[in-house]
């Protein structure tokens, strides 16, 4: 059981600036996922933990003991990549094992050992095999098993599943859960997927642009972004922004003015008077009012239907009124076409305001 | 159809023609090894009327052919081993060490290649005497070496720099050095380019003249290249038994061609082309 | 936070530049694997080439002290040599040779063997075979070929009821003779650049043209031959490099003769530098073939084949 801790931490190459300045503390035993997409440092920061990349500022400490200077074999962290990075020329079996190999433990152990990650990862019969004769599921289970058998303090994760196809992906996605719920070791996982996210962690850590944006529960990131990029990384379909505007009225309340709707905002409003981007996800918008399945205070205003898009059980229809056209996300059950006018209903409690210049979210009912 | 078919003829009696241009002489040279002198005389390219067996049963029993093909594979083993090693390590640095500069290194032994052979043979001649390397393996060796490794790098320095890059990480997290990474991993995984080098290094050795020319005096260290020459030398006119003798030493190159033609190819033209 | 401070100078403290940069042995490794390749290379290649420009003014027989400075007295000397004047003639003959003839016969024997086949694959082996062989023993053989008391010339030359003809010992045409051993022994290679670059072509584009109605000619000419523009270009880059390079074949074919009509710049080095003992004479041949090959290398280079790095 470990905790990994950041304190400070960047990473500069020469002309770029990774990392910028990251504070974390990953509780021991927590499923901690690094979200964020490509280029936004969450590789880099899990390559810090392994040791594979150096520190150029501020240290990590796992347990409590600074290891900016140790080895990656030194700090007891195991690592499954993205490409399962299998060794070509050696069997399942000595792949498991290599690791255990080059720490000279007796063969024995070894063998007892790797039998038993192989067993709980049902890979005992294909031990002899190489890994180009193993299917990409199989692959991934060894890359596992290699980690596994170091019984390390840390696992590590650098976007496992992103080379497997989508069935595959969600059954390997409930065994990683599984297994971590099983060994309840700390574990940092690395992925672009929102929905791997979503599903795995305990915590999730979005990045962006080398800082950490927001770092919850996956609920918590999911239903209170605290800034624009966030609001708009998370979820899918992707929120709507449209322009609002805010005023205050005599008796000291808010009003929002967007899309030629007035609504009144309550109390937590912070922001400022003026300009402000209003976010509102597709599926808090409703055809219906029956449909809405809470109490929350409904706005409703009327739009054209630009198009039309069936997606499944859901289908996703573009819907402007004005100038402004924004995407809503309906049952397939509708008959809609193009070109529609029709009713529509916000969930108010669901609005999201952020401040135009710095993003941050400014409002949010709380319920 | 018909002009289709034609074509096809066509072609196949140009590649015939052809084909007939490049095995005549061997052809020649391998039965003219049976025959007679006046035989040889009359009748140079078609089979003996009057096999002679003599003439390749006399170079057979030739101790000096025998000697020579043995200081060739000697020189041809070590020149291959050394290649090989130094080479690959060489590039390792290269290519998952990359130290300050690394890139002017390379250009270094890149530049190399372009070095004709012939211009440093003098001074090289009296390098090796001052070494006191006449009339010794090494003396053909190290610079055979020397001469090969600019290839052997860049060859294998491509190949390393397209290994994953995550098997590299995923040793060091194993806990695999950067010397243990190269011999456990790398090396393991680079048979293919080991191959394509390793050809091209032991054909060029196997073959070479100019240098054990200048470098060896005693004909008991020839290779089968001036061995060859020496026996020519002797037998001037003898042609059927000169024949004989070549025809004997093309051997070798002949089992080693039909063996690893794959890698043969490669590594002649391959190795060739990214130079 | 005083805490975070310690501990982030604790974590400076402890790294020495040293072992910064020796995670996972970097440096002992490297200290162990680069040295005695780049040694070996300086010592051996580019030292030599250095002290041959540096011999190249002196006359030395390689013994004794070297004392007799003579400035550019050995150039002059070989750029005023008539077997030097044939030598370099008989570069530009195997140049044009290589280029007129061995290429195309190289490209037309690759276009009809490049496709993957059973009666392909025995005739390219065929054709590469010459190339495998030790230039002595392609020499000896054609020796005999071209030996007017016994081989192929003979032949003819009792057919037709002539007088013994050793066309090798003929000022005229010994050089011509050395020619066709060239073509035979070298056009396989070219062959080879040729039908990787052939295999190389996507099929597509000939099958486009065949649909736009190219004949079978046309697609040659005006698709594949094009597209493998870049092997052509790097194929006459190794005939001219070859040619000025040439050596171990003028041996036993004809030793340079008669009368030093033969020769090609190394066995000019060779026969009036090593042989002699003149290394100041032989190292100036030397340094003007560098010169040679590295104008050469470079010019070409940046006419044509710029584009491709």
């Amino acid at each position: 059981m470990a905790t990994v801790e950041f304190k400070q931490v960047h990473k500069t190459y020469p002309g770029a600036h990774i990392v910028k300045g990251i504070d974390l503390k990953i509780e021991s035993g927590e499923f901690l996922v690094l979200l964020g997409p490509s280029g936004c440092g969450k590789s880099t920061t899990l390559r810090m933990i392994a040791g594979l990349e150096d520190i150029s500022e501020g240290c990590i400490e796992i347990d409590q003991q600074v290891v900016n200077d140790l080895e990656p074999k030194e700090r007891n962290i195991a690592m499954v990549f993205q490409s399962y990075a299998l060794y070509p020329h050696l069997s399942v079996y000595k792949n498991i094992g290599f690791g255990l190999r080059l720490a000279k433990v007796d063969k024995q152990i070894i063998d007892s050992k790797v039998r038993d990650v192989a067993e709980l990862l049902e890979l005992t019969p294909l031990l002899d095999r190489k890994p180009k004769d193993l299917s990409g599921g199989q692959r991934q289970r060894v890359a596992m098993g290699r980690a596994m058998v170091r019984t390390p303090n840390v696992f590590l994760f650098d976007e496992p599943l992103s080379n497997l196809d989508a069935k595959l992906r969600h059954t390997m996605r409930a065994e990683i859960r599984q297994l971590h719920d099983q060994l309840k070791k700390t574990t940092v996982y690395v992925t672009h997927d929102q929905v791997e996210a979503m599903t795995l962690a305990d915590r999730v850590v979005i990045m962006h642009e080398g800082h950490i944006a927001q770092i919850g529960k996956p609920r918590d990131v999911f239903l209170h972004p605290q800034s624009k990029f966030v609001a708009g990384f998370i979820g899918s379909p992707t929120m709507n922004f449209l322009k609002g505007d805010v005023r205050i009225d005599d008796s000291s309340n808010y009003w929002l003015n967007f899309a030629g709707n007035d609504v009144q905002l309550d109390q937590s409003y912070s922001g400022n008077v003026g300009e402000v981007d209003l976010g509102i996800r597709p599926s808090d918008i409703y055809l219906s009012p029956k449909t809405c399945s809470h109490n929350n205070p409904l706005h409703e205003f009327e739009a054209n239907i630009d198009s039309y898009e069936l997606l499944g059980a859901t289908a996703l229809i573009v819907v402007s009124r004005g100038e402004q056209s924004f995407k809503v996300e309906v049952s397939a059950n509708y008959a809609l076409e193009s070109g529609q006018a029709m009713t529509l209903h916000i969930d108010l409690s669901q609005l999201h305001i952020f401040d135009t210049q710095s993003g941050a979210a400014v409002y949010r009912v709380i319920n | 159809m018909k002009k289709r078919f034609m074509n096809d003829w066509v072609k196949i009696c140009y590649l015939m023609l052809i084909a007939g241009f490049v095995l005549v002489p061997l052809l020649a040279a391998v039965l003219g090894g049976f025959k007679s002198l006046g035989e040889l005389q009359s009748n140079p390219i078609g089979l003996p009327n009057n096999w002679e067996f003599e003439h390749y049963g006399a170079v057979l029993n030739n101790p000096f052919l025998w000697n020579s093909m043995k200081n060739s594979f000697v020189i041809s083993s070590m020149t291959l081993i050394l290649t090989l090693l130094g080479g690959a390590m060489t590039a390792f640095t290269f290519s998952h060490i990359r130290f300050v500069g690394h890139r002017y290194v390379y250009s270094y032994f890149l530049l190399g290649m372009m070095f004709p052979f012939a211009t440093g043979i003098l001074p090289l001649f009296i390098k090796i005497r001052d070494l006191g390397l006449l009339d010794s393996f090494y003396g053909v060796v190290i610079p055979q070496v020397a001469f090969g490794l600019a290839m052997a790098i860049l060859l294998f320095k491509t190949f390393f720099e397209q290994l994953p890059a995550e098997l590299f990480d995923a040793a060091r997290v194993d806990g695999c050095g950067y010397a243990r990474f190269f011999f456990e991993i790398v090396i393991p995984l680079s048979t293919p380019i080991l191959a394509t080098v390793g050809v091209f290094v032991l054909v060029t050795s196997w073959n070479n003249y100019l240098l054990p020319l200048v470098v060896l005096n005693n004909s008991d260290l020839y290779p089968w290249t001036l061995g060859i020459m020496q026996y020519q030398g002797e037998f001037a006119v003898e042609w059927n038994k000169v024949l004989a003798y070549v025809s004997i030493t093309v051997l070798p190159a002949l089992a080693f061609f039909i063996v690893a033609q794959k890698y043969i190819v490669a590594g002649l033209t391959g190795g060739a082309v990214k130079g | 936070m005083p805490q975070d401070t310690t501990s982030l100078s604790q974590g400076k403290a402890q790294t020495s530049w040293f072992s910064r940069n020796n995670q996972g042995g970097r440096l002992w490794t490297l200290l162990l694997f680069l040295p005695p390749a780049l040694c070996l290379f300086t010592l051996f290649v580019v030292v030599p080439l250095f002290e041959a420009s540096f011999f190249s003014f002196y006359r030395w027989n390689g013994i004794g002290e070297l004392n007799n400075y003579l400035g550019l007295q050995n150039y002059s000397k070989v750029i005023g040599h008539s077997a030097f004047h044939t030598a370099i003639g008989n570069t530009l003959k195997i140049v044009a040779v290589s280029l007129l003839i061995q290429l195309p016969l190289a490209l037309s024997v690759a276009l009809c063997v490049y496709k993957q086949s059973w009666a392909n694959t025995v005739f390219r082996l065929i054709f590469f075979l010459p190339y495998i062989l030790a230039e002595v023993v392609a020499g000896l053989i054609w020796k005999f070929i071209y030996d007017g008391n016994y081989g192929v010339v003979n032949m003819f030359t009792e057919f037709f009821g002539l007088e013994n003809y050793f066309i090798l010992g003929d000022k005229q045409w010994a050089f011509a003779a050395i020619l066709i051993v060239i073509i035979w022994k070298y056009f396989g290679f070219h062959m080879m650049i040729f039908i990787a670059a052939l295999q190389g072509v996507p099929n597509d584009l000939v099958e486009a043209a065949k649909i736009d109605g190219a004949t079978r000619l046309q697609t040659t000419f005006l698709i594949k031959i094009p597209l493998i523009k870049h092997a052509i270009i790097l194929s006459m880059f190794f005939s001219i490099l070859g040619a000025l390079q040439l050596f171990d074949l003028i041996i036993p074919l004809t030793n340079g003769g008669p009368s030093h009509s033969s020769h090609s710049i190394v066995s000019y080095l060779y026969t009036f530098g090593i042989s002699r003992m003149r290394i100041g004479f032989g190292s100036a041949i030397g340094v003007l073939l560098f010169i040679a090959c590295v104008v050469f290398a470079f010019t070409y280079q940046n006419a044509f084949m710029k584009d491709k790095k």
